[in-house]
């Protein structure tokens, strides 16, 4: 598809409107570039934004989220953890030991979650560097590595790979304890938590606590900040295509039939879509199609939001300031997680879903009317694709099950919920645009990070379509780290 | 023998990496002794009559990673090694049809495009990509892994070298190898294949040995295992072993004596003499001392570290790592005594699959199944199964017209809930049983003798810790530098003179004897840098 | 069970090849039985060729059906001839590439109506169509087992068609296509081949496939007509210049490195590559490539017979000319230095020279450039003088002639 002539003219358009793309944008017009920027649905933030889900009760089921606080639910006392390394006085009154090493074990994760964050400020590192610039880069991360000791590299080296189970297991004996850190490492992941590069998993989890601790921004900052730096943006308008020609990006058609051209174009939607569904594929090399085809995005994720009449009095430790500030876990021991990822190999939900519940109107107040609350439940294993039954039928049972589990543990609970909105995989699919409900736009996994992700023909941002490039979770340093690629993707698109 | 004789060496464990340890040490002029526990030489390579008259590879049963070095150096071949061709692979199927992989590629391409056209084609790519990625994988086999966190310009040279040779490979090879090392076999192959029994059949060579499922991550790596053979120019990837795989460590213990070794067994030792943090020999479970500046171990990293010496030895971060080397045993074996070959509803009658391996991998699935049951504790109540018939090829391992059968089963894990007993291991024997006989109605009938040996067995018999065939899960953080503890990878201990030589150092199990011949290399070394 | 399993699979035309093969000279092709020749030795079968006409069973030949809306669209973006221009009836010959602009395969495609083609290729290529077909409405079918092939080839091929089919050949143009029906039997014959020469190639339900067999032996029996096999073809192939795969280049597919990869500038099908079509697969590199000009070429290499024979003469031994193709790489040198290698070579009994097909580096294949080329006398490495040569070494105007 070729732009027609009359068109208007840009030097980049970005698509998609998420974080990522906002920043994009706005780094792009910052550097004097005329740049529109065309986001789907009404509202900005992609993934992170909030949706009103009841009258007057918001969330955003996918924003970062940066309290370091934990609490596991189960028999007997909750468990309170803190990430950033706080004593434990119930861990304490569990295992003596484990209370022992928590602070430390905390610390080295923090310490490998630092090392992940410096990684994640450039483009992934590549095995055939080329030119002093990107040998320096990589000099510098060996700096980097080396500068976190001999323990420390040895420690990162051996938890990098690992499962979490086995790195919880070397560590501690508690069961909740490690219930609730095993099912940390799986968050959206199609994995179990005997699964290698769980360990990872977990650490780039912490990796985005740290940075959404860093800048707690909301989309709407970035927002004013894209119109500030001259940003055209229009709102609720779809991206039909993109327009090459002999292998470059030559402009973008919308709804309407408009055409745009332009010399650039940035894309922050999945690599699927922005790759496959908006060009023609006889512009890519089949293998380039395969490796993007193959691109695992696997979402597991129930998201519930809830509308509470009232906060749960709960039964939590007084020693927490608030306790339900954090997140409250319901993943008894590792086995249980683990028995819960088994059904998803099979296409099936998990009998027993390990849950987490984070109740965002606490230091959100505005998020709910006046007294009231919002509770986000998140539920998983539910895979997108299931092998028998329909996802309509199962919703409400998945719903009903997660809230009478929530209920043993938090009595009354059940009993405050006055509305709710259950987001099985496929409504996060079509309410957030996410492939197949997959948050991270392409799972986490060891072998879809770095300079794999999202395909190696595309990992630094540039695709093999000249003047495309492409942000977002689905690229390098990957979900929860809102900004970055956007930053990096601006940066190379504007590096000659 | 006087306790006053010195040797140069003393090897402990006559497995088949001591062994060849043993050997390459002899070859350079030194007095080598191997002490074994067990009255008969090879660990976990022997063969041994059970039943009269029927000879088995009573634990390891095929041959294709022997290092191909190693029998030109040993001279192997004039040592009594001789490797038989095994042909095939064919995977019965529950629909009563199967799929075959024989050894022409032609037949195997029309066998496969039975199934799936794209397959067949794809079958041959893979293939291809595989030999690529076992040739880009060959030297690091042989390189002595250096330490990445140090400083020693020796590490650095290592590092150097690694780093080369990684970036030499271009980038689509690197790309390609570490999807290999960092996925699971299921969805490498899923990337490629169609054809579900395919799949299941290839990712089975990912997960044998180890406490992973085929959608494990990091069970892709052990698929590159099967093509290793083929890059050294090889007849074929894998083979018999002629009198079964006793004769490979007969072959290695001949070498060694001709080299001057000396191999004594029924001679266990109870300790390594540490003195002032320098071996000085061993000391064996009768309180025999035996003297070296050597001391080699072929056991396995447990034994090595935290039995043979006392932990006052070690720094504590290196017993730390070692605490923490996962063995997690898997596997079991049943071994079988035929009065006639089972007869394959598949495929009736006897006929060239007999002389091939029986691969019971129907999906994966099945295969995801059988690891459900081993992680919930307990065996896997279909379990996946390689079957050879040695005596197909190799007529005197059974009496004329009776037949061997050694059949691989996983997963038997170690830590099975209530603990391995006599009856235990019979039921799981019946479980491996019933499962073939669904494919071979005639086998039931055919049994005139049966072993059934579980991971506690093959600790037990040949100390093999958790009955880990690999010495050790092949887990990416218990590779290459991380093999068996990072810092402690190039065979040397903290205790000057005590050396570690077993399949828990780099580059790991499967009868391949290169950390055997790469730790005498880092012995010959360090003596001549003394000398 | 297995027996049957495990045999080597034959043609269509099995039954009738087989008891001709008086050598037992059965040979391999993609995974079938064939004959190398009939007689114990291929003259008549090479002389067949040239002379009068020669019978080839090519049914080994992989053979897909490429239909839907999306089918010309499909094989644009998979090859480098433009394939949406072609009309029906029409046969093109292509290669096809890696995204490098590397050579994957090269074969024919025949568009049988608007939305229909036949693509043949010398490996499978389902995968890769499949691949391709990411997106398009098609539908593809390996029709390999489907089909049996002939190809009737010679200067009387014409007048043995003529003598069976139901309507007359007249028409049918150098690469067209058209349906026919011999001796009941709806076919398609295609004036296409491997030879060089005028010939036929006949596209036969696999069921019928013998009845059409024995028509042309019948009706070509006055005028000569000869089973000839895979040692014939090579010679005259040879002659004709045309490249074969596994032979004369490898497919990147499964080339190790990269040298062993070849563009089709390399194997000069520059007249195959048509830039000014849409994207299709090594598009961009093809355009540089063709900016920068090819680092190698696909050339004919005639050996000076009296430098050869004087290697022969110096060792007291008549010179050894190999009537049976050579598929081996021999080492060419210019000055001493070695510019390339020969793939495959042949004594011509036609044109009374010893060819060989050739891959040189620039600048050194210029036609006419001076060469050596390495010959083996007695055990020895020596060196005959030879000469570049323009393909195809032989091309009658019969080939083309309507």
């Amino acid at each position: 598809m070729n732009v027609a002539r009359g068109a208007r003219i840009f030097d980049a358009v970005v698509i998609g409107g998420d974080v990522d793309g906002l920043v994009a944008a706005a780094r792009l017009a910052g550097s004097g570039s005329k740049v529109l920027l065309i986001n789907e649905s009404d509202a900005l933030g992609g993934a992170a934004r909030e949706l009103e889900f009841a009258p007057g009760y918001r969330a955003a089921p996918f924003a970062p989220v940066s309290s370091a606080t934990l609490v596991a639910l189960g028999d007997g006392e909750p468990l309170v953890l803190d990430l950033a390394g706080a004593p434990s006085e119930s861990l304490a009154r569990r295992s003596a030991s484990d209370a022992a090493c928590w602070p430390e074990f905390a610390r080295r994760m923090q310490a490998l979650a630092g090392f992940l964050s410096e990684l994640y400020r450039a483009p992934p590192p590549r095995i055939d560097a080329e030119g002093f610039g990107e040998f320096l880069a990589l000099a510098n991360l060996g700096l980097k590595f080396r500068n976190l000791g001999r323990t420390g590299m040895a420690e990162l080296l051996r938890t990098l790979p690992i499962p979490i189970a086995d790195l919880l297991d070397d560590e501690f004996e508690t069961p909740a304890l490690k219930g609730l850190l095993a099912a940390q490492g799986v968050m959206d992941l199609a994995q179990g938590p005997t699964a290698a590069g769980t360990a990872f998993s977990f650490l780039h989890r912490q990796a985005g606590r740290l940075a959404a601790a860093r800048q707690e921004v909301p989309a709407r900052a970035y927002e004013q900040r894209a119109l500030e730096s001259g940003v055209m943006i229009e709102r609720s308008r779809k991206v039909y295509g993109i327009a090459v020609r002999d292998g470059r990006a030559t402009g973008v058609v919308l709804d309407a039939g408009e055409e745009i051209a332009c010399r650039t174009v940035i894309s922050s939607l999945d690599p699927n879509r922005s790759l496959l569904e908006l060009i023609d594929p006889r512009h890519h090399d089949p293998e380039f199609i395969h490796a993007v085809r193959n691109i695992r995005y696997r979402g597991v994720t129930t998201k519930i939001l809830l509308a509470l009449a009232a906060l749960p009095t709960t039964v939590l430790p007084r020693a927490v300031a608030n306790p339900l500030a954090g997140g409250l876990v319901i993943a008894p021991t590792i086995r249980d997680v683990e028995r819960a990822y088994e059904a998803t190999k099979y296409g099936r939900c998990s009998e027993e879903p390990f849950l987490e519940i984070r109740f965002p109107s606490i230091t959100q107040p505005d998020l709910a009317p006046t007294g009231r609350h919002v509770a986000i439940l998140h539920v998983q294993y539910t895979p997108y694709r299931l092998r028998e039954g329909a996802w309509s039928a199962l919703r409400d049972s998945i719903a009903d099950q997660a809230i009478a589990r929530v209920d043993r543990h938090l009595p009354g609970f059940a009993s405050l919920v006055l509305d709710q909105l259950v987001l099985t995989p496929p409504d996060i699919e079509s309410r957030f645009g996410l492939r197949e409900g997959a948050v991270s736009q392409g799972e986490m996994a060891l072998d879809q990070i770095l300079f794999m992700r999202p395909v190696p023909a595309a990992a630094r941002y540039a695709t093999p379509i000249e003047g495309l490039f492409l942000c977002g979770a689905g690229t390098h340093p990957g979900v929860g780290l809102h900004g970055i690629s956007g930053e990096l993707a601006a940066r190379a698109a504007t590096a000659k | 023998m006087s306790s006053r004789q010195n040797w140069d060496v003393i090897v402990v464990g006559g497995g088949h990496n001591g062994l060849v340890n043993a050997a390459y040490l002899a070859r350079a002029g030194r007095k080598v002794l191997v002490l074994e526990r067990r009255p008969v030489l090879g660990g976990a390579a022997v063969s041994e009559q059970i039943f009269p008259g029927f000879t088995f590879s009573v634990f390891s049963y095929v041959v294709s990673l022997l290092r191909p070095e190693i029998i030109r150096d040993l001279e192997l071949p004039r040592h009594g090694l001789q490797i038989l061709p095994l042909e095939s692979t064919v995977t019965p199927l529950p629909n009563g049809d199967y799929l075959g992989s024989w050894g022409d590629a032609d037949l195997t391409r029309r066998e496969i495009y039975r199934h799936s056209p794209s397959d067949a084609e794809a079958s041959v790519e893979y293939g291809h990509l595989m030999v690529h990625m076992a040739k880009a994988v060959k030297p690091i086999l042989s390189l002595v892994p250096p330490d990445p966190t140090s400083l020693a310009p020796s590490d650095l040279r290592g590092m150097l070298q690694l780093g080369r040779h990684l970036r030499s490979l271009g980038r689509d090879q690197f790309h390609a190898l570490y999807k290999l090392l960092t996925m699971s076999s299921a969805d490498y192959l899923d990337e490629w294949f169609e054809f579900g029994p395919l799949k299941a059949t290839k990712a089975a060579s990912g997960i044998i040995g180890t406490f992973l499922g085929p959608r494990s991550p990091g069970s892709a790596y052990v698929l590159l295992h099967h093509y290793m053979g083929e890059i050294d120019g090889a007849f074929r990837a894998w083979g018999f072993c002629k009198g079964g795989n006793g004769t490979v460590s007969a072959a290695i213990a001949s070498a060694a004596r001709s080299h001057g070794a000396m191999l004594r067994v029924e001679a266990p030792v109870k300790q390594v003499l540490v003195r002032s943090g320098r071996a000085r020999g061993v000391v064996l479970e009768n309180g025999e001392e035996l003297f070296a500046p050597v001391v080699v171990s072929g056991l396995d990293a447990r034994r090595t570290y935290l039995q043979l010496v006392e932990s006052k030895e070690l720094p504590e971060d290196l017993l730390q790592q070692i605490r923490r080397f996962r063995f997690r045993g898997s596997s079991g074996k049943v071994n079988l005594a035929l009065s006639e070959l089972p007869n394959f509803t598949c495929l009736p009658g006897i006929g060239a699959h007999h002389r091939g391996a029986i691969s019971i991998s129907p999906s994966i699935d099945y295969l995801e199944r059988a690891f459900d049951d081993a992680k919930a504790g307990g065996f896997s109540k279909r379990p996946y199964m390689d079957i050879v018939f040695p005596s197909m090829i190799d007529p005197n391992m059974a009496p004329p017209g009776k037949h061997v059968a050694s059949i691989f089963v996983q997963y038997a894990p170690y830590h099975i809930e209530g603990g391995w007993t006599d009856a235990r291991r019979e039921a799981f024997g019946d479980a491996v049983i019933e499962t073939l006989s669904a494919y071979a109605p005639n086998l039931k009938s055919a049994i005139v003798g049966r072993q059934v040996i579980t991971p506690a067995d093959i600790e037990q018999k040949i100390g093999l810790t958790e009955g880990n065939i690999f010495q050790g899960e092949l887990a990416l953080q218990q590779l290459f530098f991380q093999r068996p503890a990072l810092r402690w990878s190039s065979y040397n201990t903290p205790i000057r003179g005590y050396y570690h030589c077993g399949a828990s150092t780099h580059p790991g199990g499967g009868v391949m004897g290169a950390a055997g011949r790469l730790a005498a290399f880092r012995i010959l070394a360090d003596s001549g840098a003394r000398a | 069970m297995p027996p049957t399993g495990l045999m080597l699979k034959t043609t269509p035309f099995h039954a009738r090849t087989a008891p001709l093969v008086l050598g037992q000279t059965w040979r391999r092709w993609a995974g079938h039985a064939v004959a190398s020749a009939y007689d114990w030795t291929h003259e008549r079968e090479y002389a067949a060729v040239r002379n009068a006409a020669a019978l080839f069973d090519v049914s080994p030949l992989h053979k897909y059906r490429i239909t839907g809306p999306d089918a010309a669209r499909l094989l644009d973006r998979m090859v480098t001839r433009n394939v949406a221009k072609s009309k029906p009836g029409q046969v093109l010959y292509t290669p096809w590439c890696d995204a490098r602009g590397k050579t994957i395969d090269d074969g024919t495609i025949s568009r049988l109506d608007d939305s229909t083609f036949r693509l043949t290729s010398a490996e499978p290529n389902f995968r890769w169509l499949q691949l391709n077909a990411f997106r398009l409405d098609v539908e593809i079918q390996d029709e390999s087992d489907d089909y049996g092939t002939l190809a009737l080839q010679g200067p009387l091929s014409r007048a043995v068609l003529t003598a069976v089919a139901d309507r007359s050949l007249d028409e049918l143009k150098y690469f067209r296509l058209m349906d026919a029906r011999i001796a009941g039997v709806d076919l398609q014959v295609s004036r296409t081949g491997y030879t060089g020469d005028l010939g036929y190639e006949l596209w036969i339900p696999t069921g019928q496939a013998l009845a059409v067999w024995d028509a042309l032996m019948s009706a070509g029996a006055g005028y000569g007509i000869t089973p000839a096999g895979i040692w014939a073809l090579d010679v005259v192939r040879i002659e004709a210049g045309l490249v074969m795969l596994d032979v004369d280049y490898h497919s990147s597919r499964h080339a190790m490195i990269e040298e062993q990869k070849s563009s089709p500038y390399e194997l000069s099908l520059d007249w195959t590559v048509q830039l000014d079509k849409e994207a299709f697969n090594g598009k961009r590199a093809l355009q540089d490539e063709q900016a920068r000009g090819p680092a190698w070429r696909f050339v004919g290499i005639e050996v000076d017979l009296d430098s050869f024979e004087a290697l022969y003469s110096t060792a007291h031994l008549v010179p050894a000319l190999p009537t049976i193709a050579w598929r081996t790489s021999v080492p060419i040198y210019r000055q001493g230095e070695q510019v390339g290698y020969g793939s495959s070579g042949c004594w011509s009994p036609l044109l009374k020279k010893y060819l060989v097909l050739a891959h040189l580096r620039a600048p050194h294949f210029a036609p006419d450039t001076p060469v050596e080329m390495e010959v083996t006398v007695e055990h020895q490495r020596k060196r005959a003088n030879a000469w570049v040569r323009k393909l195809p070494f032989f091309d009658p105007p019969r080939k083309k002639a309507s």
